[in-house]
């Protein structure tokens, strides 16, 4: 990206409104005065009227959910973006701080930060079970594989709900003396959490401790590594932590512009990316690991990278940005983008891709959610 | 043409943004405004020992017809009793930045609380944080220079610090987690003054501000005092200080002469105005080196410079070895003049008044030096 020239990313300080856009018939965009970018036009876009906070796509990709900064969620078909399920705003201040279907697309799970979770029936498209209030925001909603439990964050504690035939049991699985971070999965039986100063791996039904790795640091997001080796965690301190799970040797990548809040993994595992700044950074994890290698860096652009997320099962990574513009790329083949969708100025809160990598659903903090087709150019 | 399809039109043509990437401001004394065009929030600090009344000051602010939409952080065993109010519950809990860097100590529950308040912004005007009674005001203060996430978004307005007028005099002396609250104080509120005499009053009133001479001192009962006398205090601001203590310039000069050669035990103040005009990069090197090698013992630090390169008025504060500074307005026909406080324990009023001089550009020096040098 270091190629775009500055009078094509030029910036614009009027401060266009999507709905004062007109319609581009251009099929390319100019990102550099020799290689036109393909434009991946929208299947469908659905106005919420409210920020919107995470999107989700159904294990099945014949559904998306979004959940709103006022705490509604509504579920849509993907052909054509009409509502099937309208859950509507509990709390004009407190949002939504998570959503995620079930592994078999039966339920999808609300957390909300006034201290609630809720449990919708897909099929029924109901709310069939919800807590009283918590007390604290529940977080970080993680699913075990066969769908029957629901772990997630609730401070210093991390809960179970186990879904019976009469309802729903809620079990807690570990109390910390800080605020617990983040939830990942190692595989289907381990549980990883990070608190300020410690990853754990745990067993996901006794809680026994499988592995603990301490850091002076304070730790503030998680994600496993497919391949199982590498826990990878971002601190407070714009660093991002390592550790081998195998070897428990741990290394530190720094120098980052902001704090690392997510990462993603290629699905073989030998490639990491996240976005720092204006940059996306995207790390080869292939053989011994990263450790004394060059990282590739795609950027700078002009706003904060806000979200990274390869495909399931591809190679391609699609970046978005605060300026609304999320960008196509195959780290291992070009430095260039492949091609650019989005909303101009319109700021991305979340995006996912579909379970088969046919399309992206991409929430937009003004209130918008798309359906963006991948084709690949 | 519907609104829907427009937006469907408005897809990238082109990387065109109305962002730009975060302005560190921090620690640039000598750099340029980097302010963000982004209002920040103001955040206001309330400290006191357990019992000094700082939920009912809370629960008065909170029913008070003020207009201001108030988020409230409160610590786990507070109580704030008001309906509908926005308050969240924190835990203290302390970590240290910049991988463990003792120093460095910061609340993470505040950087979490607050992070998530970023996206609502909208929805308040306003955040008070309440401390817990045994709390060092450290780790809270230095939150917001030490998160660039928090300092681009918040600014901290102020640090309120009850003082329960009955029983103070059993923690002033012993306690360095009240002294430390005190000394941290923008506005130091004299509470429960209906329970003491009223020449107890003007006794503790002199022994607050001369161990923070920069804080304002409210004498209160039942927590009564009107909201703009505590929120919206700009710590920046010094010339509020000075408009509502005419007097403050004058009174220690004895105490200037006094304390010469002389470290003073438990927490004192240096303040110092100084005409002429200030040198950055001299300024810069010294606040520095003064910080890195004092910082632990300098609670606060408070500042209004006129630098020689500037037309505005350079203004800082600084908690501990932490300053970030700004200009603000211009000069215009005010007396372009410097001020500087610090507050905290074994201050070497000689040493402070000497590396601060030498900051000065070589004719206001020499001026100075002649004896145009005031204490505060």
């Amino acid at each position: 990206m270091s190629e775009i020239n500055e009078k094509s990313t030029q910036h614009s300080s009027e401060g266009v409104s999507s709905s004062e856009n007109s319609i581009s018939d251009e099929s390319h965009a100019q990102l550099n005065d020799e290689i036109p970018i393909p434009i991946l036009k929208p299947k469908w876009l659905h106005p919420v009227g409210h920020a919107v906070r995470k999107v989700r796509v159904a294990p099945d990709s014949s559904t998306v959910a979004f959940a709103t900064e006022e705490g509604a969620m509504k579920v849509l078909e993907t052909q054509k973006g009409e509502v099937l399920f309208d859950f509507p705003s509990q709390d004009s201040f407190f949002g939504a701080s998570d959503l995620q279907y079930s592994p078999d697309g039966a339920y999808l799970a609300l957390a909300l930060e006034n201290g609630r979770l809720c449990l919708f029936d897909l099929s029924k498209k109901e709310l069939v079970f919800q807590n009283s209030e918590l007390g604290e925001s529940p977080e970080n909603l993680r699913w075990s594989r066969d769908s029957q439990n629901l772990f997630f964050i609730l401070g210093k504690k991390i809960l179970r709900w186990t879904l019976l035939s009469e309802g729903v049991e809620e079990s807690e699985l570990v109390e910390e003396e800080t605020t617990i971070t983040d939830l990942g999965w190692v595989d289907g039986k381990m549980l990883a959490y990070t608190t300020y100063s410690h990853m754990k791996v745990i067993e996901s039904h006794t809680a026994r401790i499988r592995q603990d790795f301490s850091w002076k640091g304070s730790l503030l997001s998680l994600e496993i590594c497919p391949n199982k080796k590498y826990a990878v965690c971002g601190t407070q301190d714009k660093t991002i932590h390592i550790w081998n799970l195998s070897t428990k040797k741990d290394m530190e990548m720094r120098g980052f512009e902001s704090k690392i809040r997510q990462v993603s993994f290629r699905e073989d595992g030998l490639s990491m990316a996240h976005g720092t700044g204006n940059e996306v950074i995207v790390w080869d994890f292939s053989g011994t690991g990263p450790s004394g290698k060059k990282p590739q860096v795609l950027g700078p652009f002009e706003t904060e990278v806000v979200e990274v997320h390869y495909q399931n099962e591809g190679n391609i990574l699609c970046s978005a940005g605060k300026d609304g513009i999320l960008l196509f790329w195959n780290p291992l083949e070009t430095q260039q983008p492949l091609a650019i969708s989005g909303i101009r100025d319109q700021e991305v809160a979340s995006f996912a891709w579909s379970g088969d990598d046919s399309f992206l659903v991409v929430g937009f903090v003004p209130g918008y959610v798309t359906l963006i087709p991948w084709i690949k150019p | 043409m519907s609104n829907e399809n427009k937006n469907l039109g408005s897809l990238a043509a082109g990387l065109r943004t109305g962002h730009q990437p975060p302005a560190n401001q921090s620690q640039n004394p000598g750099g340029s405004s980097e302010v963000s065009q982004d209002k920040k929030i103001p955040v206001t600090i309330l400290t006191g020992f357990l019992g000094a009344g700082k939920t009912t000051l809370l629960n008065k602010i909170l029913t008070e017809k003020h207009g201001k939409r108030i988020a409230v952080i409160e610590n786990e065993f507070g109580e704030v009793g008001i309906d509908h109010a926005l308050v969240l519950k924190s835990e203290e809990e302390i970590f240290e930045m910049n991988n463990g860097c003792i120093c460095c100590t910061v609340r993470g529950d505040l950087i979490r609380i607050l992070g998530k308040l970023i996206p609502k912004k909208s929805k308040f005007d306003y955040v008070i944080i309440e401390t817990t009674g045994m709390a060092h005001p450290t780790p809270v203060a230095q939150t917001f220079f030490l998160d660039e996430e928090i300092q681009r978004h918040y600014e901290l307005d102020g640090i309120v610090t009850l003082v329960d007028a009955k029983h103070v005099g059993l923690h002033l002396g012993e306690s360095s987690e009240c002294q430390e609250q005190i000394g941290f104080a923008d506005v130091l509120l004299l509470n429960k003054s209906d329970l003491v005499e009223a020449q107890e009053i003007e006794k503790l009133k002199t022994e607050l501000s001369s161990r923070n001479p920069s804080a304002e001192i409210f004498v209160v009962k039942n927590g009564e005092i009107p909201f703009q006398n505590i929120l919206d205090r700009q710590a920046f601001n010094l010339d509020r200080v000075l408009e509502m203590k005419p007097k403050f310039l004058d009174k220690p000069k004895d105490h200037h002469h006094h304390h010469d050669h002389t470290h003073q035990k438990g927490v004192s103040s240096v303040g110092l105005e100084v005409e002429g005009e200030i040198h950055p990069e001299r300024f810069r090197q010294w606040i520095s080196e003064l910080l890195r090698d004092f910082g632990d013992d300098i609670f606060r630090s408070k500042g209004i410079l006129n630098f020689s390169t500037e037309q505005k008025r350079y203004v800082f504060q600084g908690v501990h070895s932490l300053i970030d500074g700004r200009f603000d307005r211009e000069w215009g026909t005010d007396p372009r003049k410097n001020l500087i406080v610090f507050i905290g324990k074994n201050l070497d009023r000689e040493r402070l008044t000497k590396g601060f001089m030498n900051c000065l550009v070589p004719s206001a020096s020499k001026s100075a030096a002649s004896g145009e040098v005031k204490s505060l």
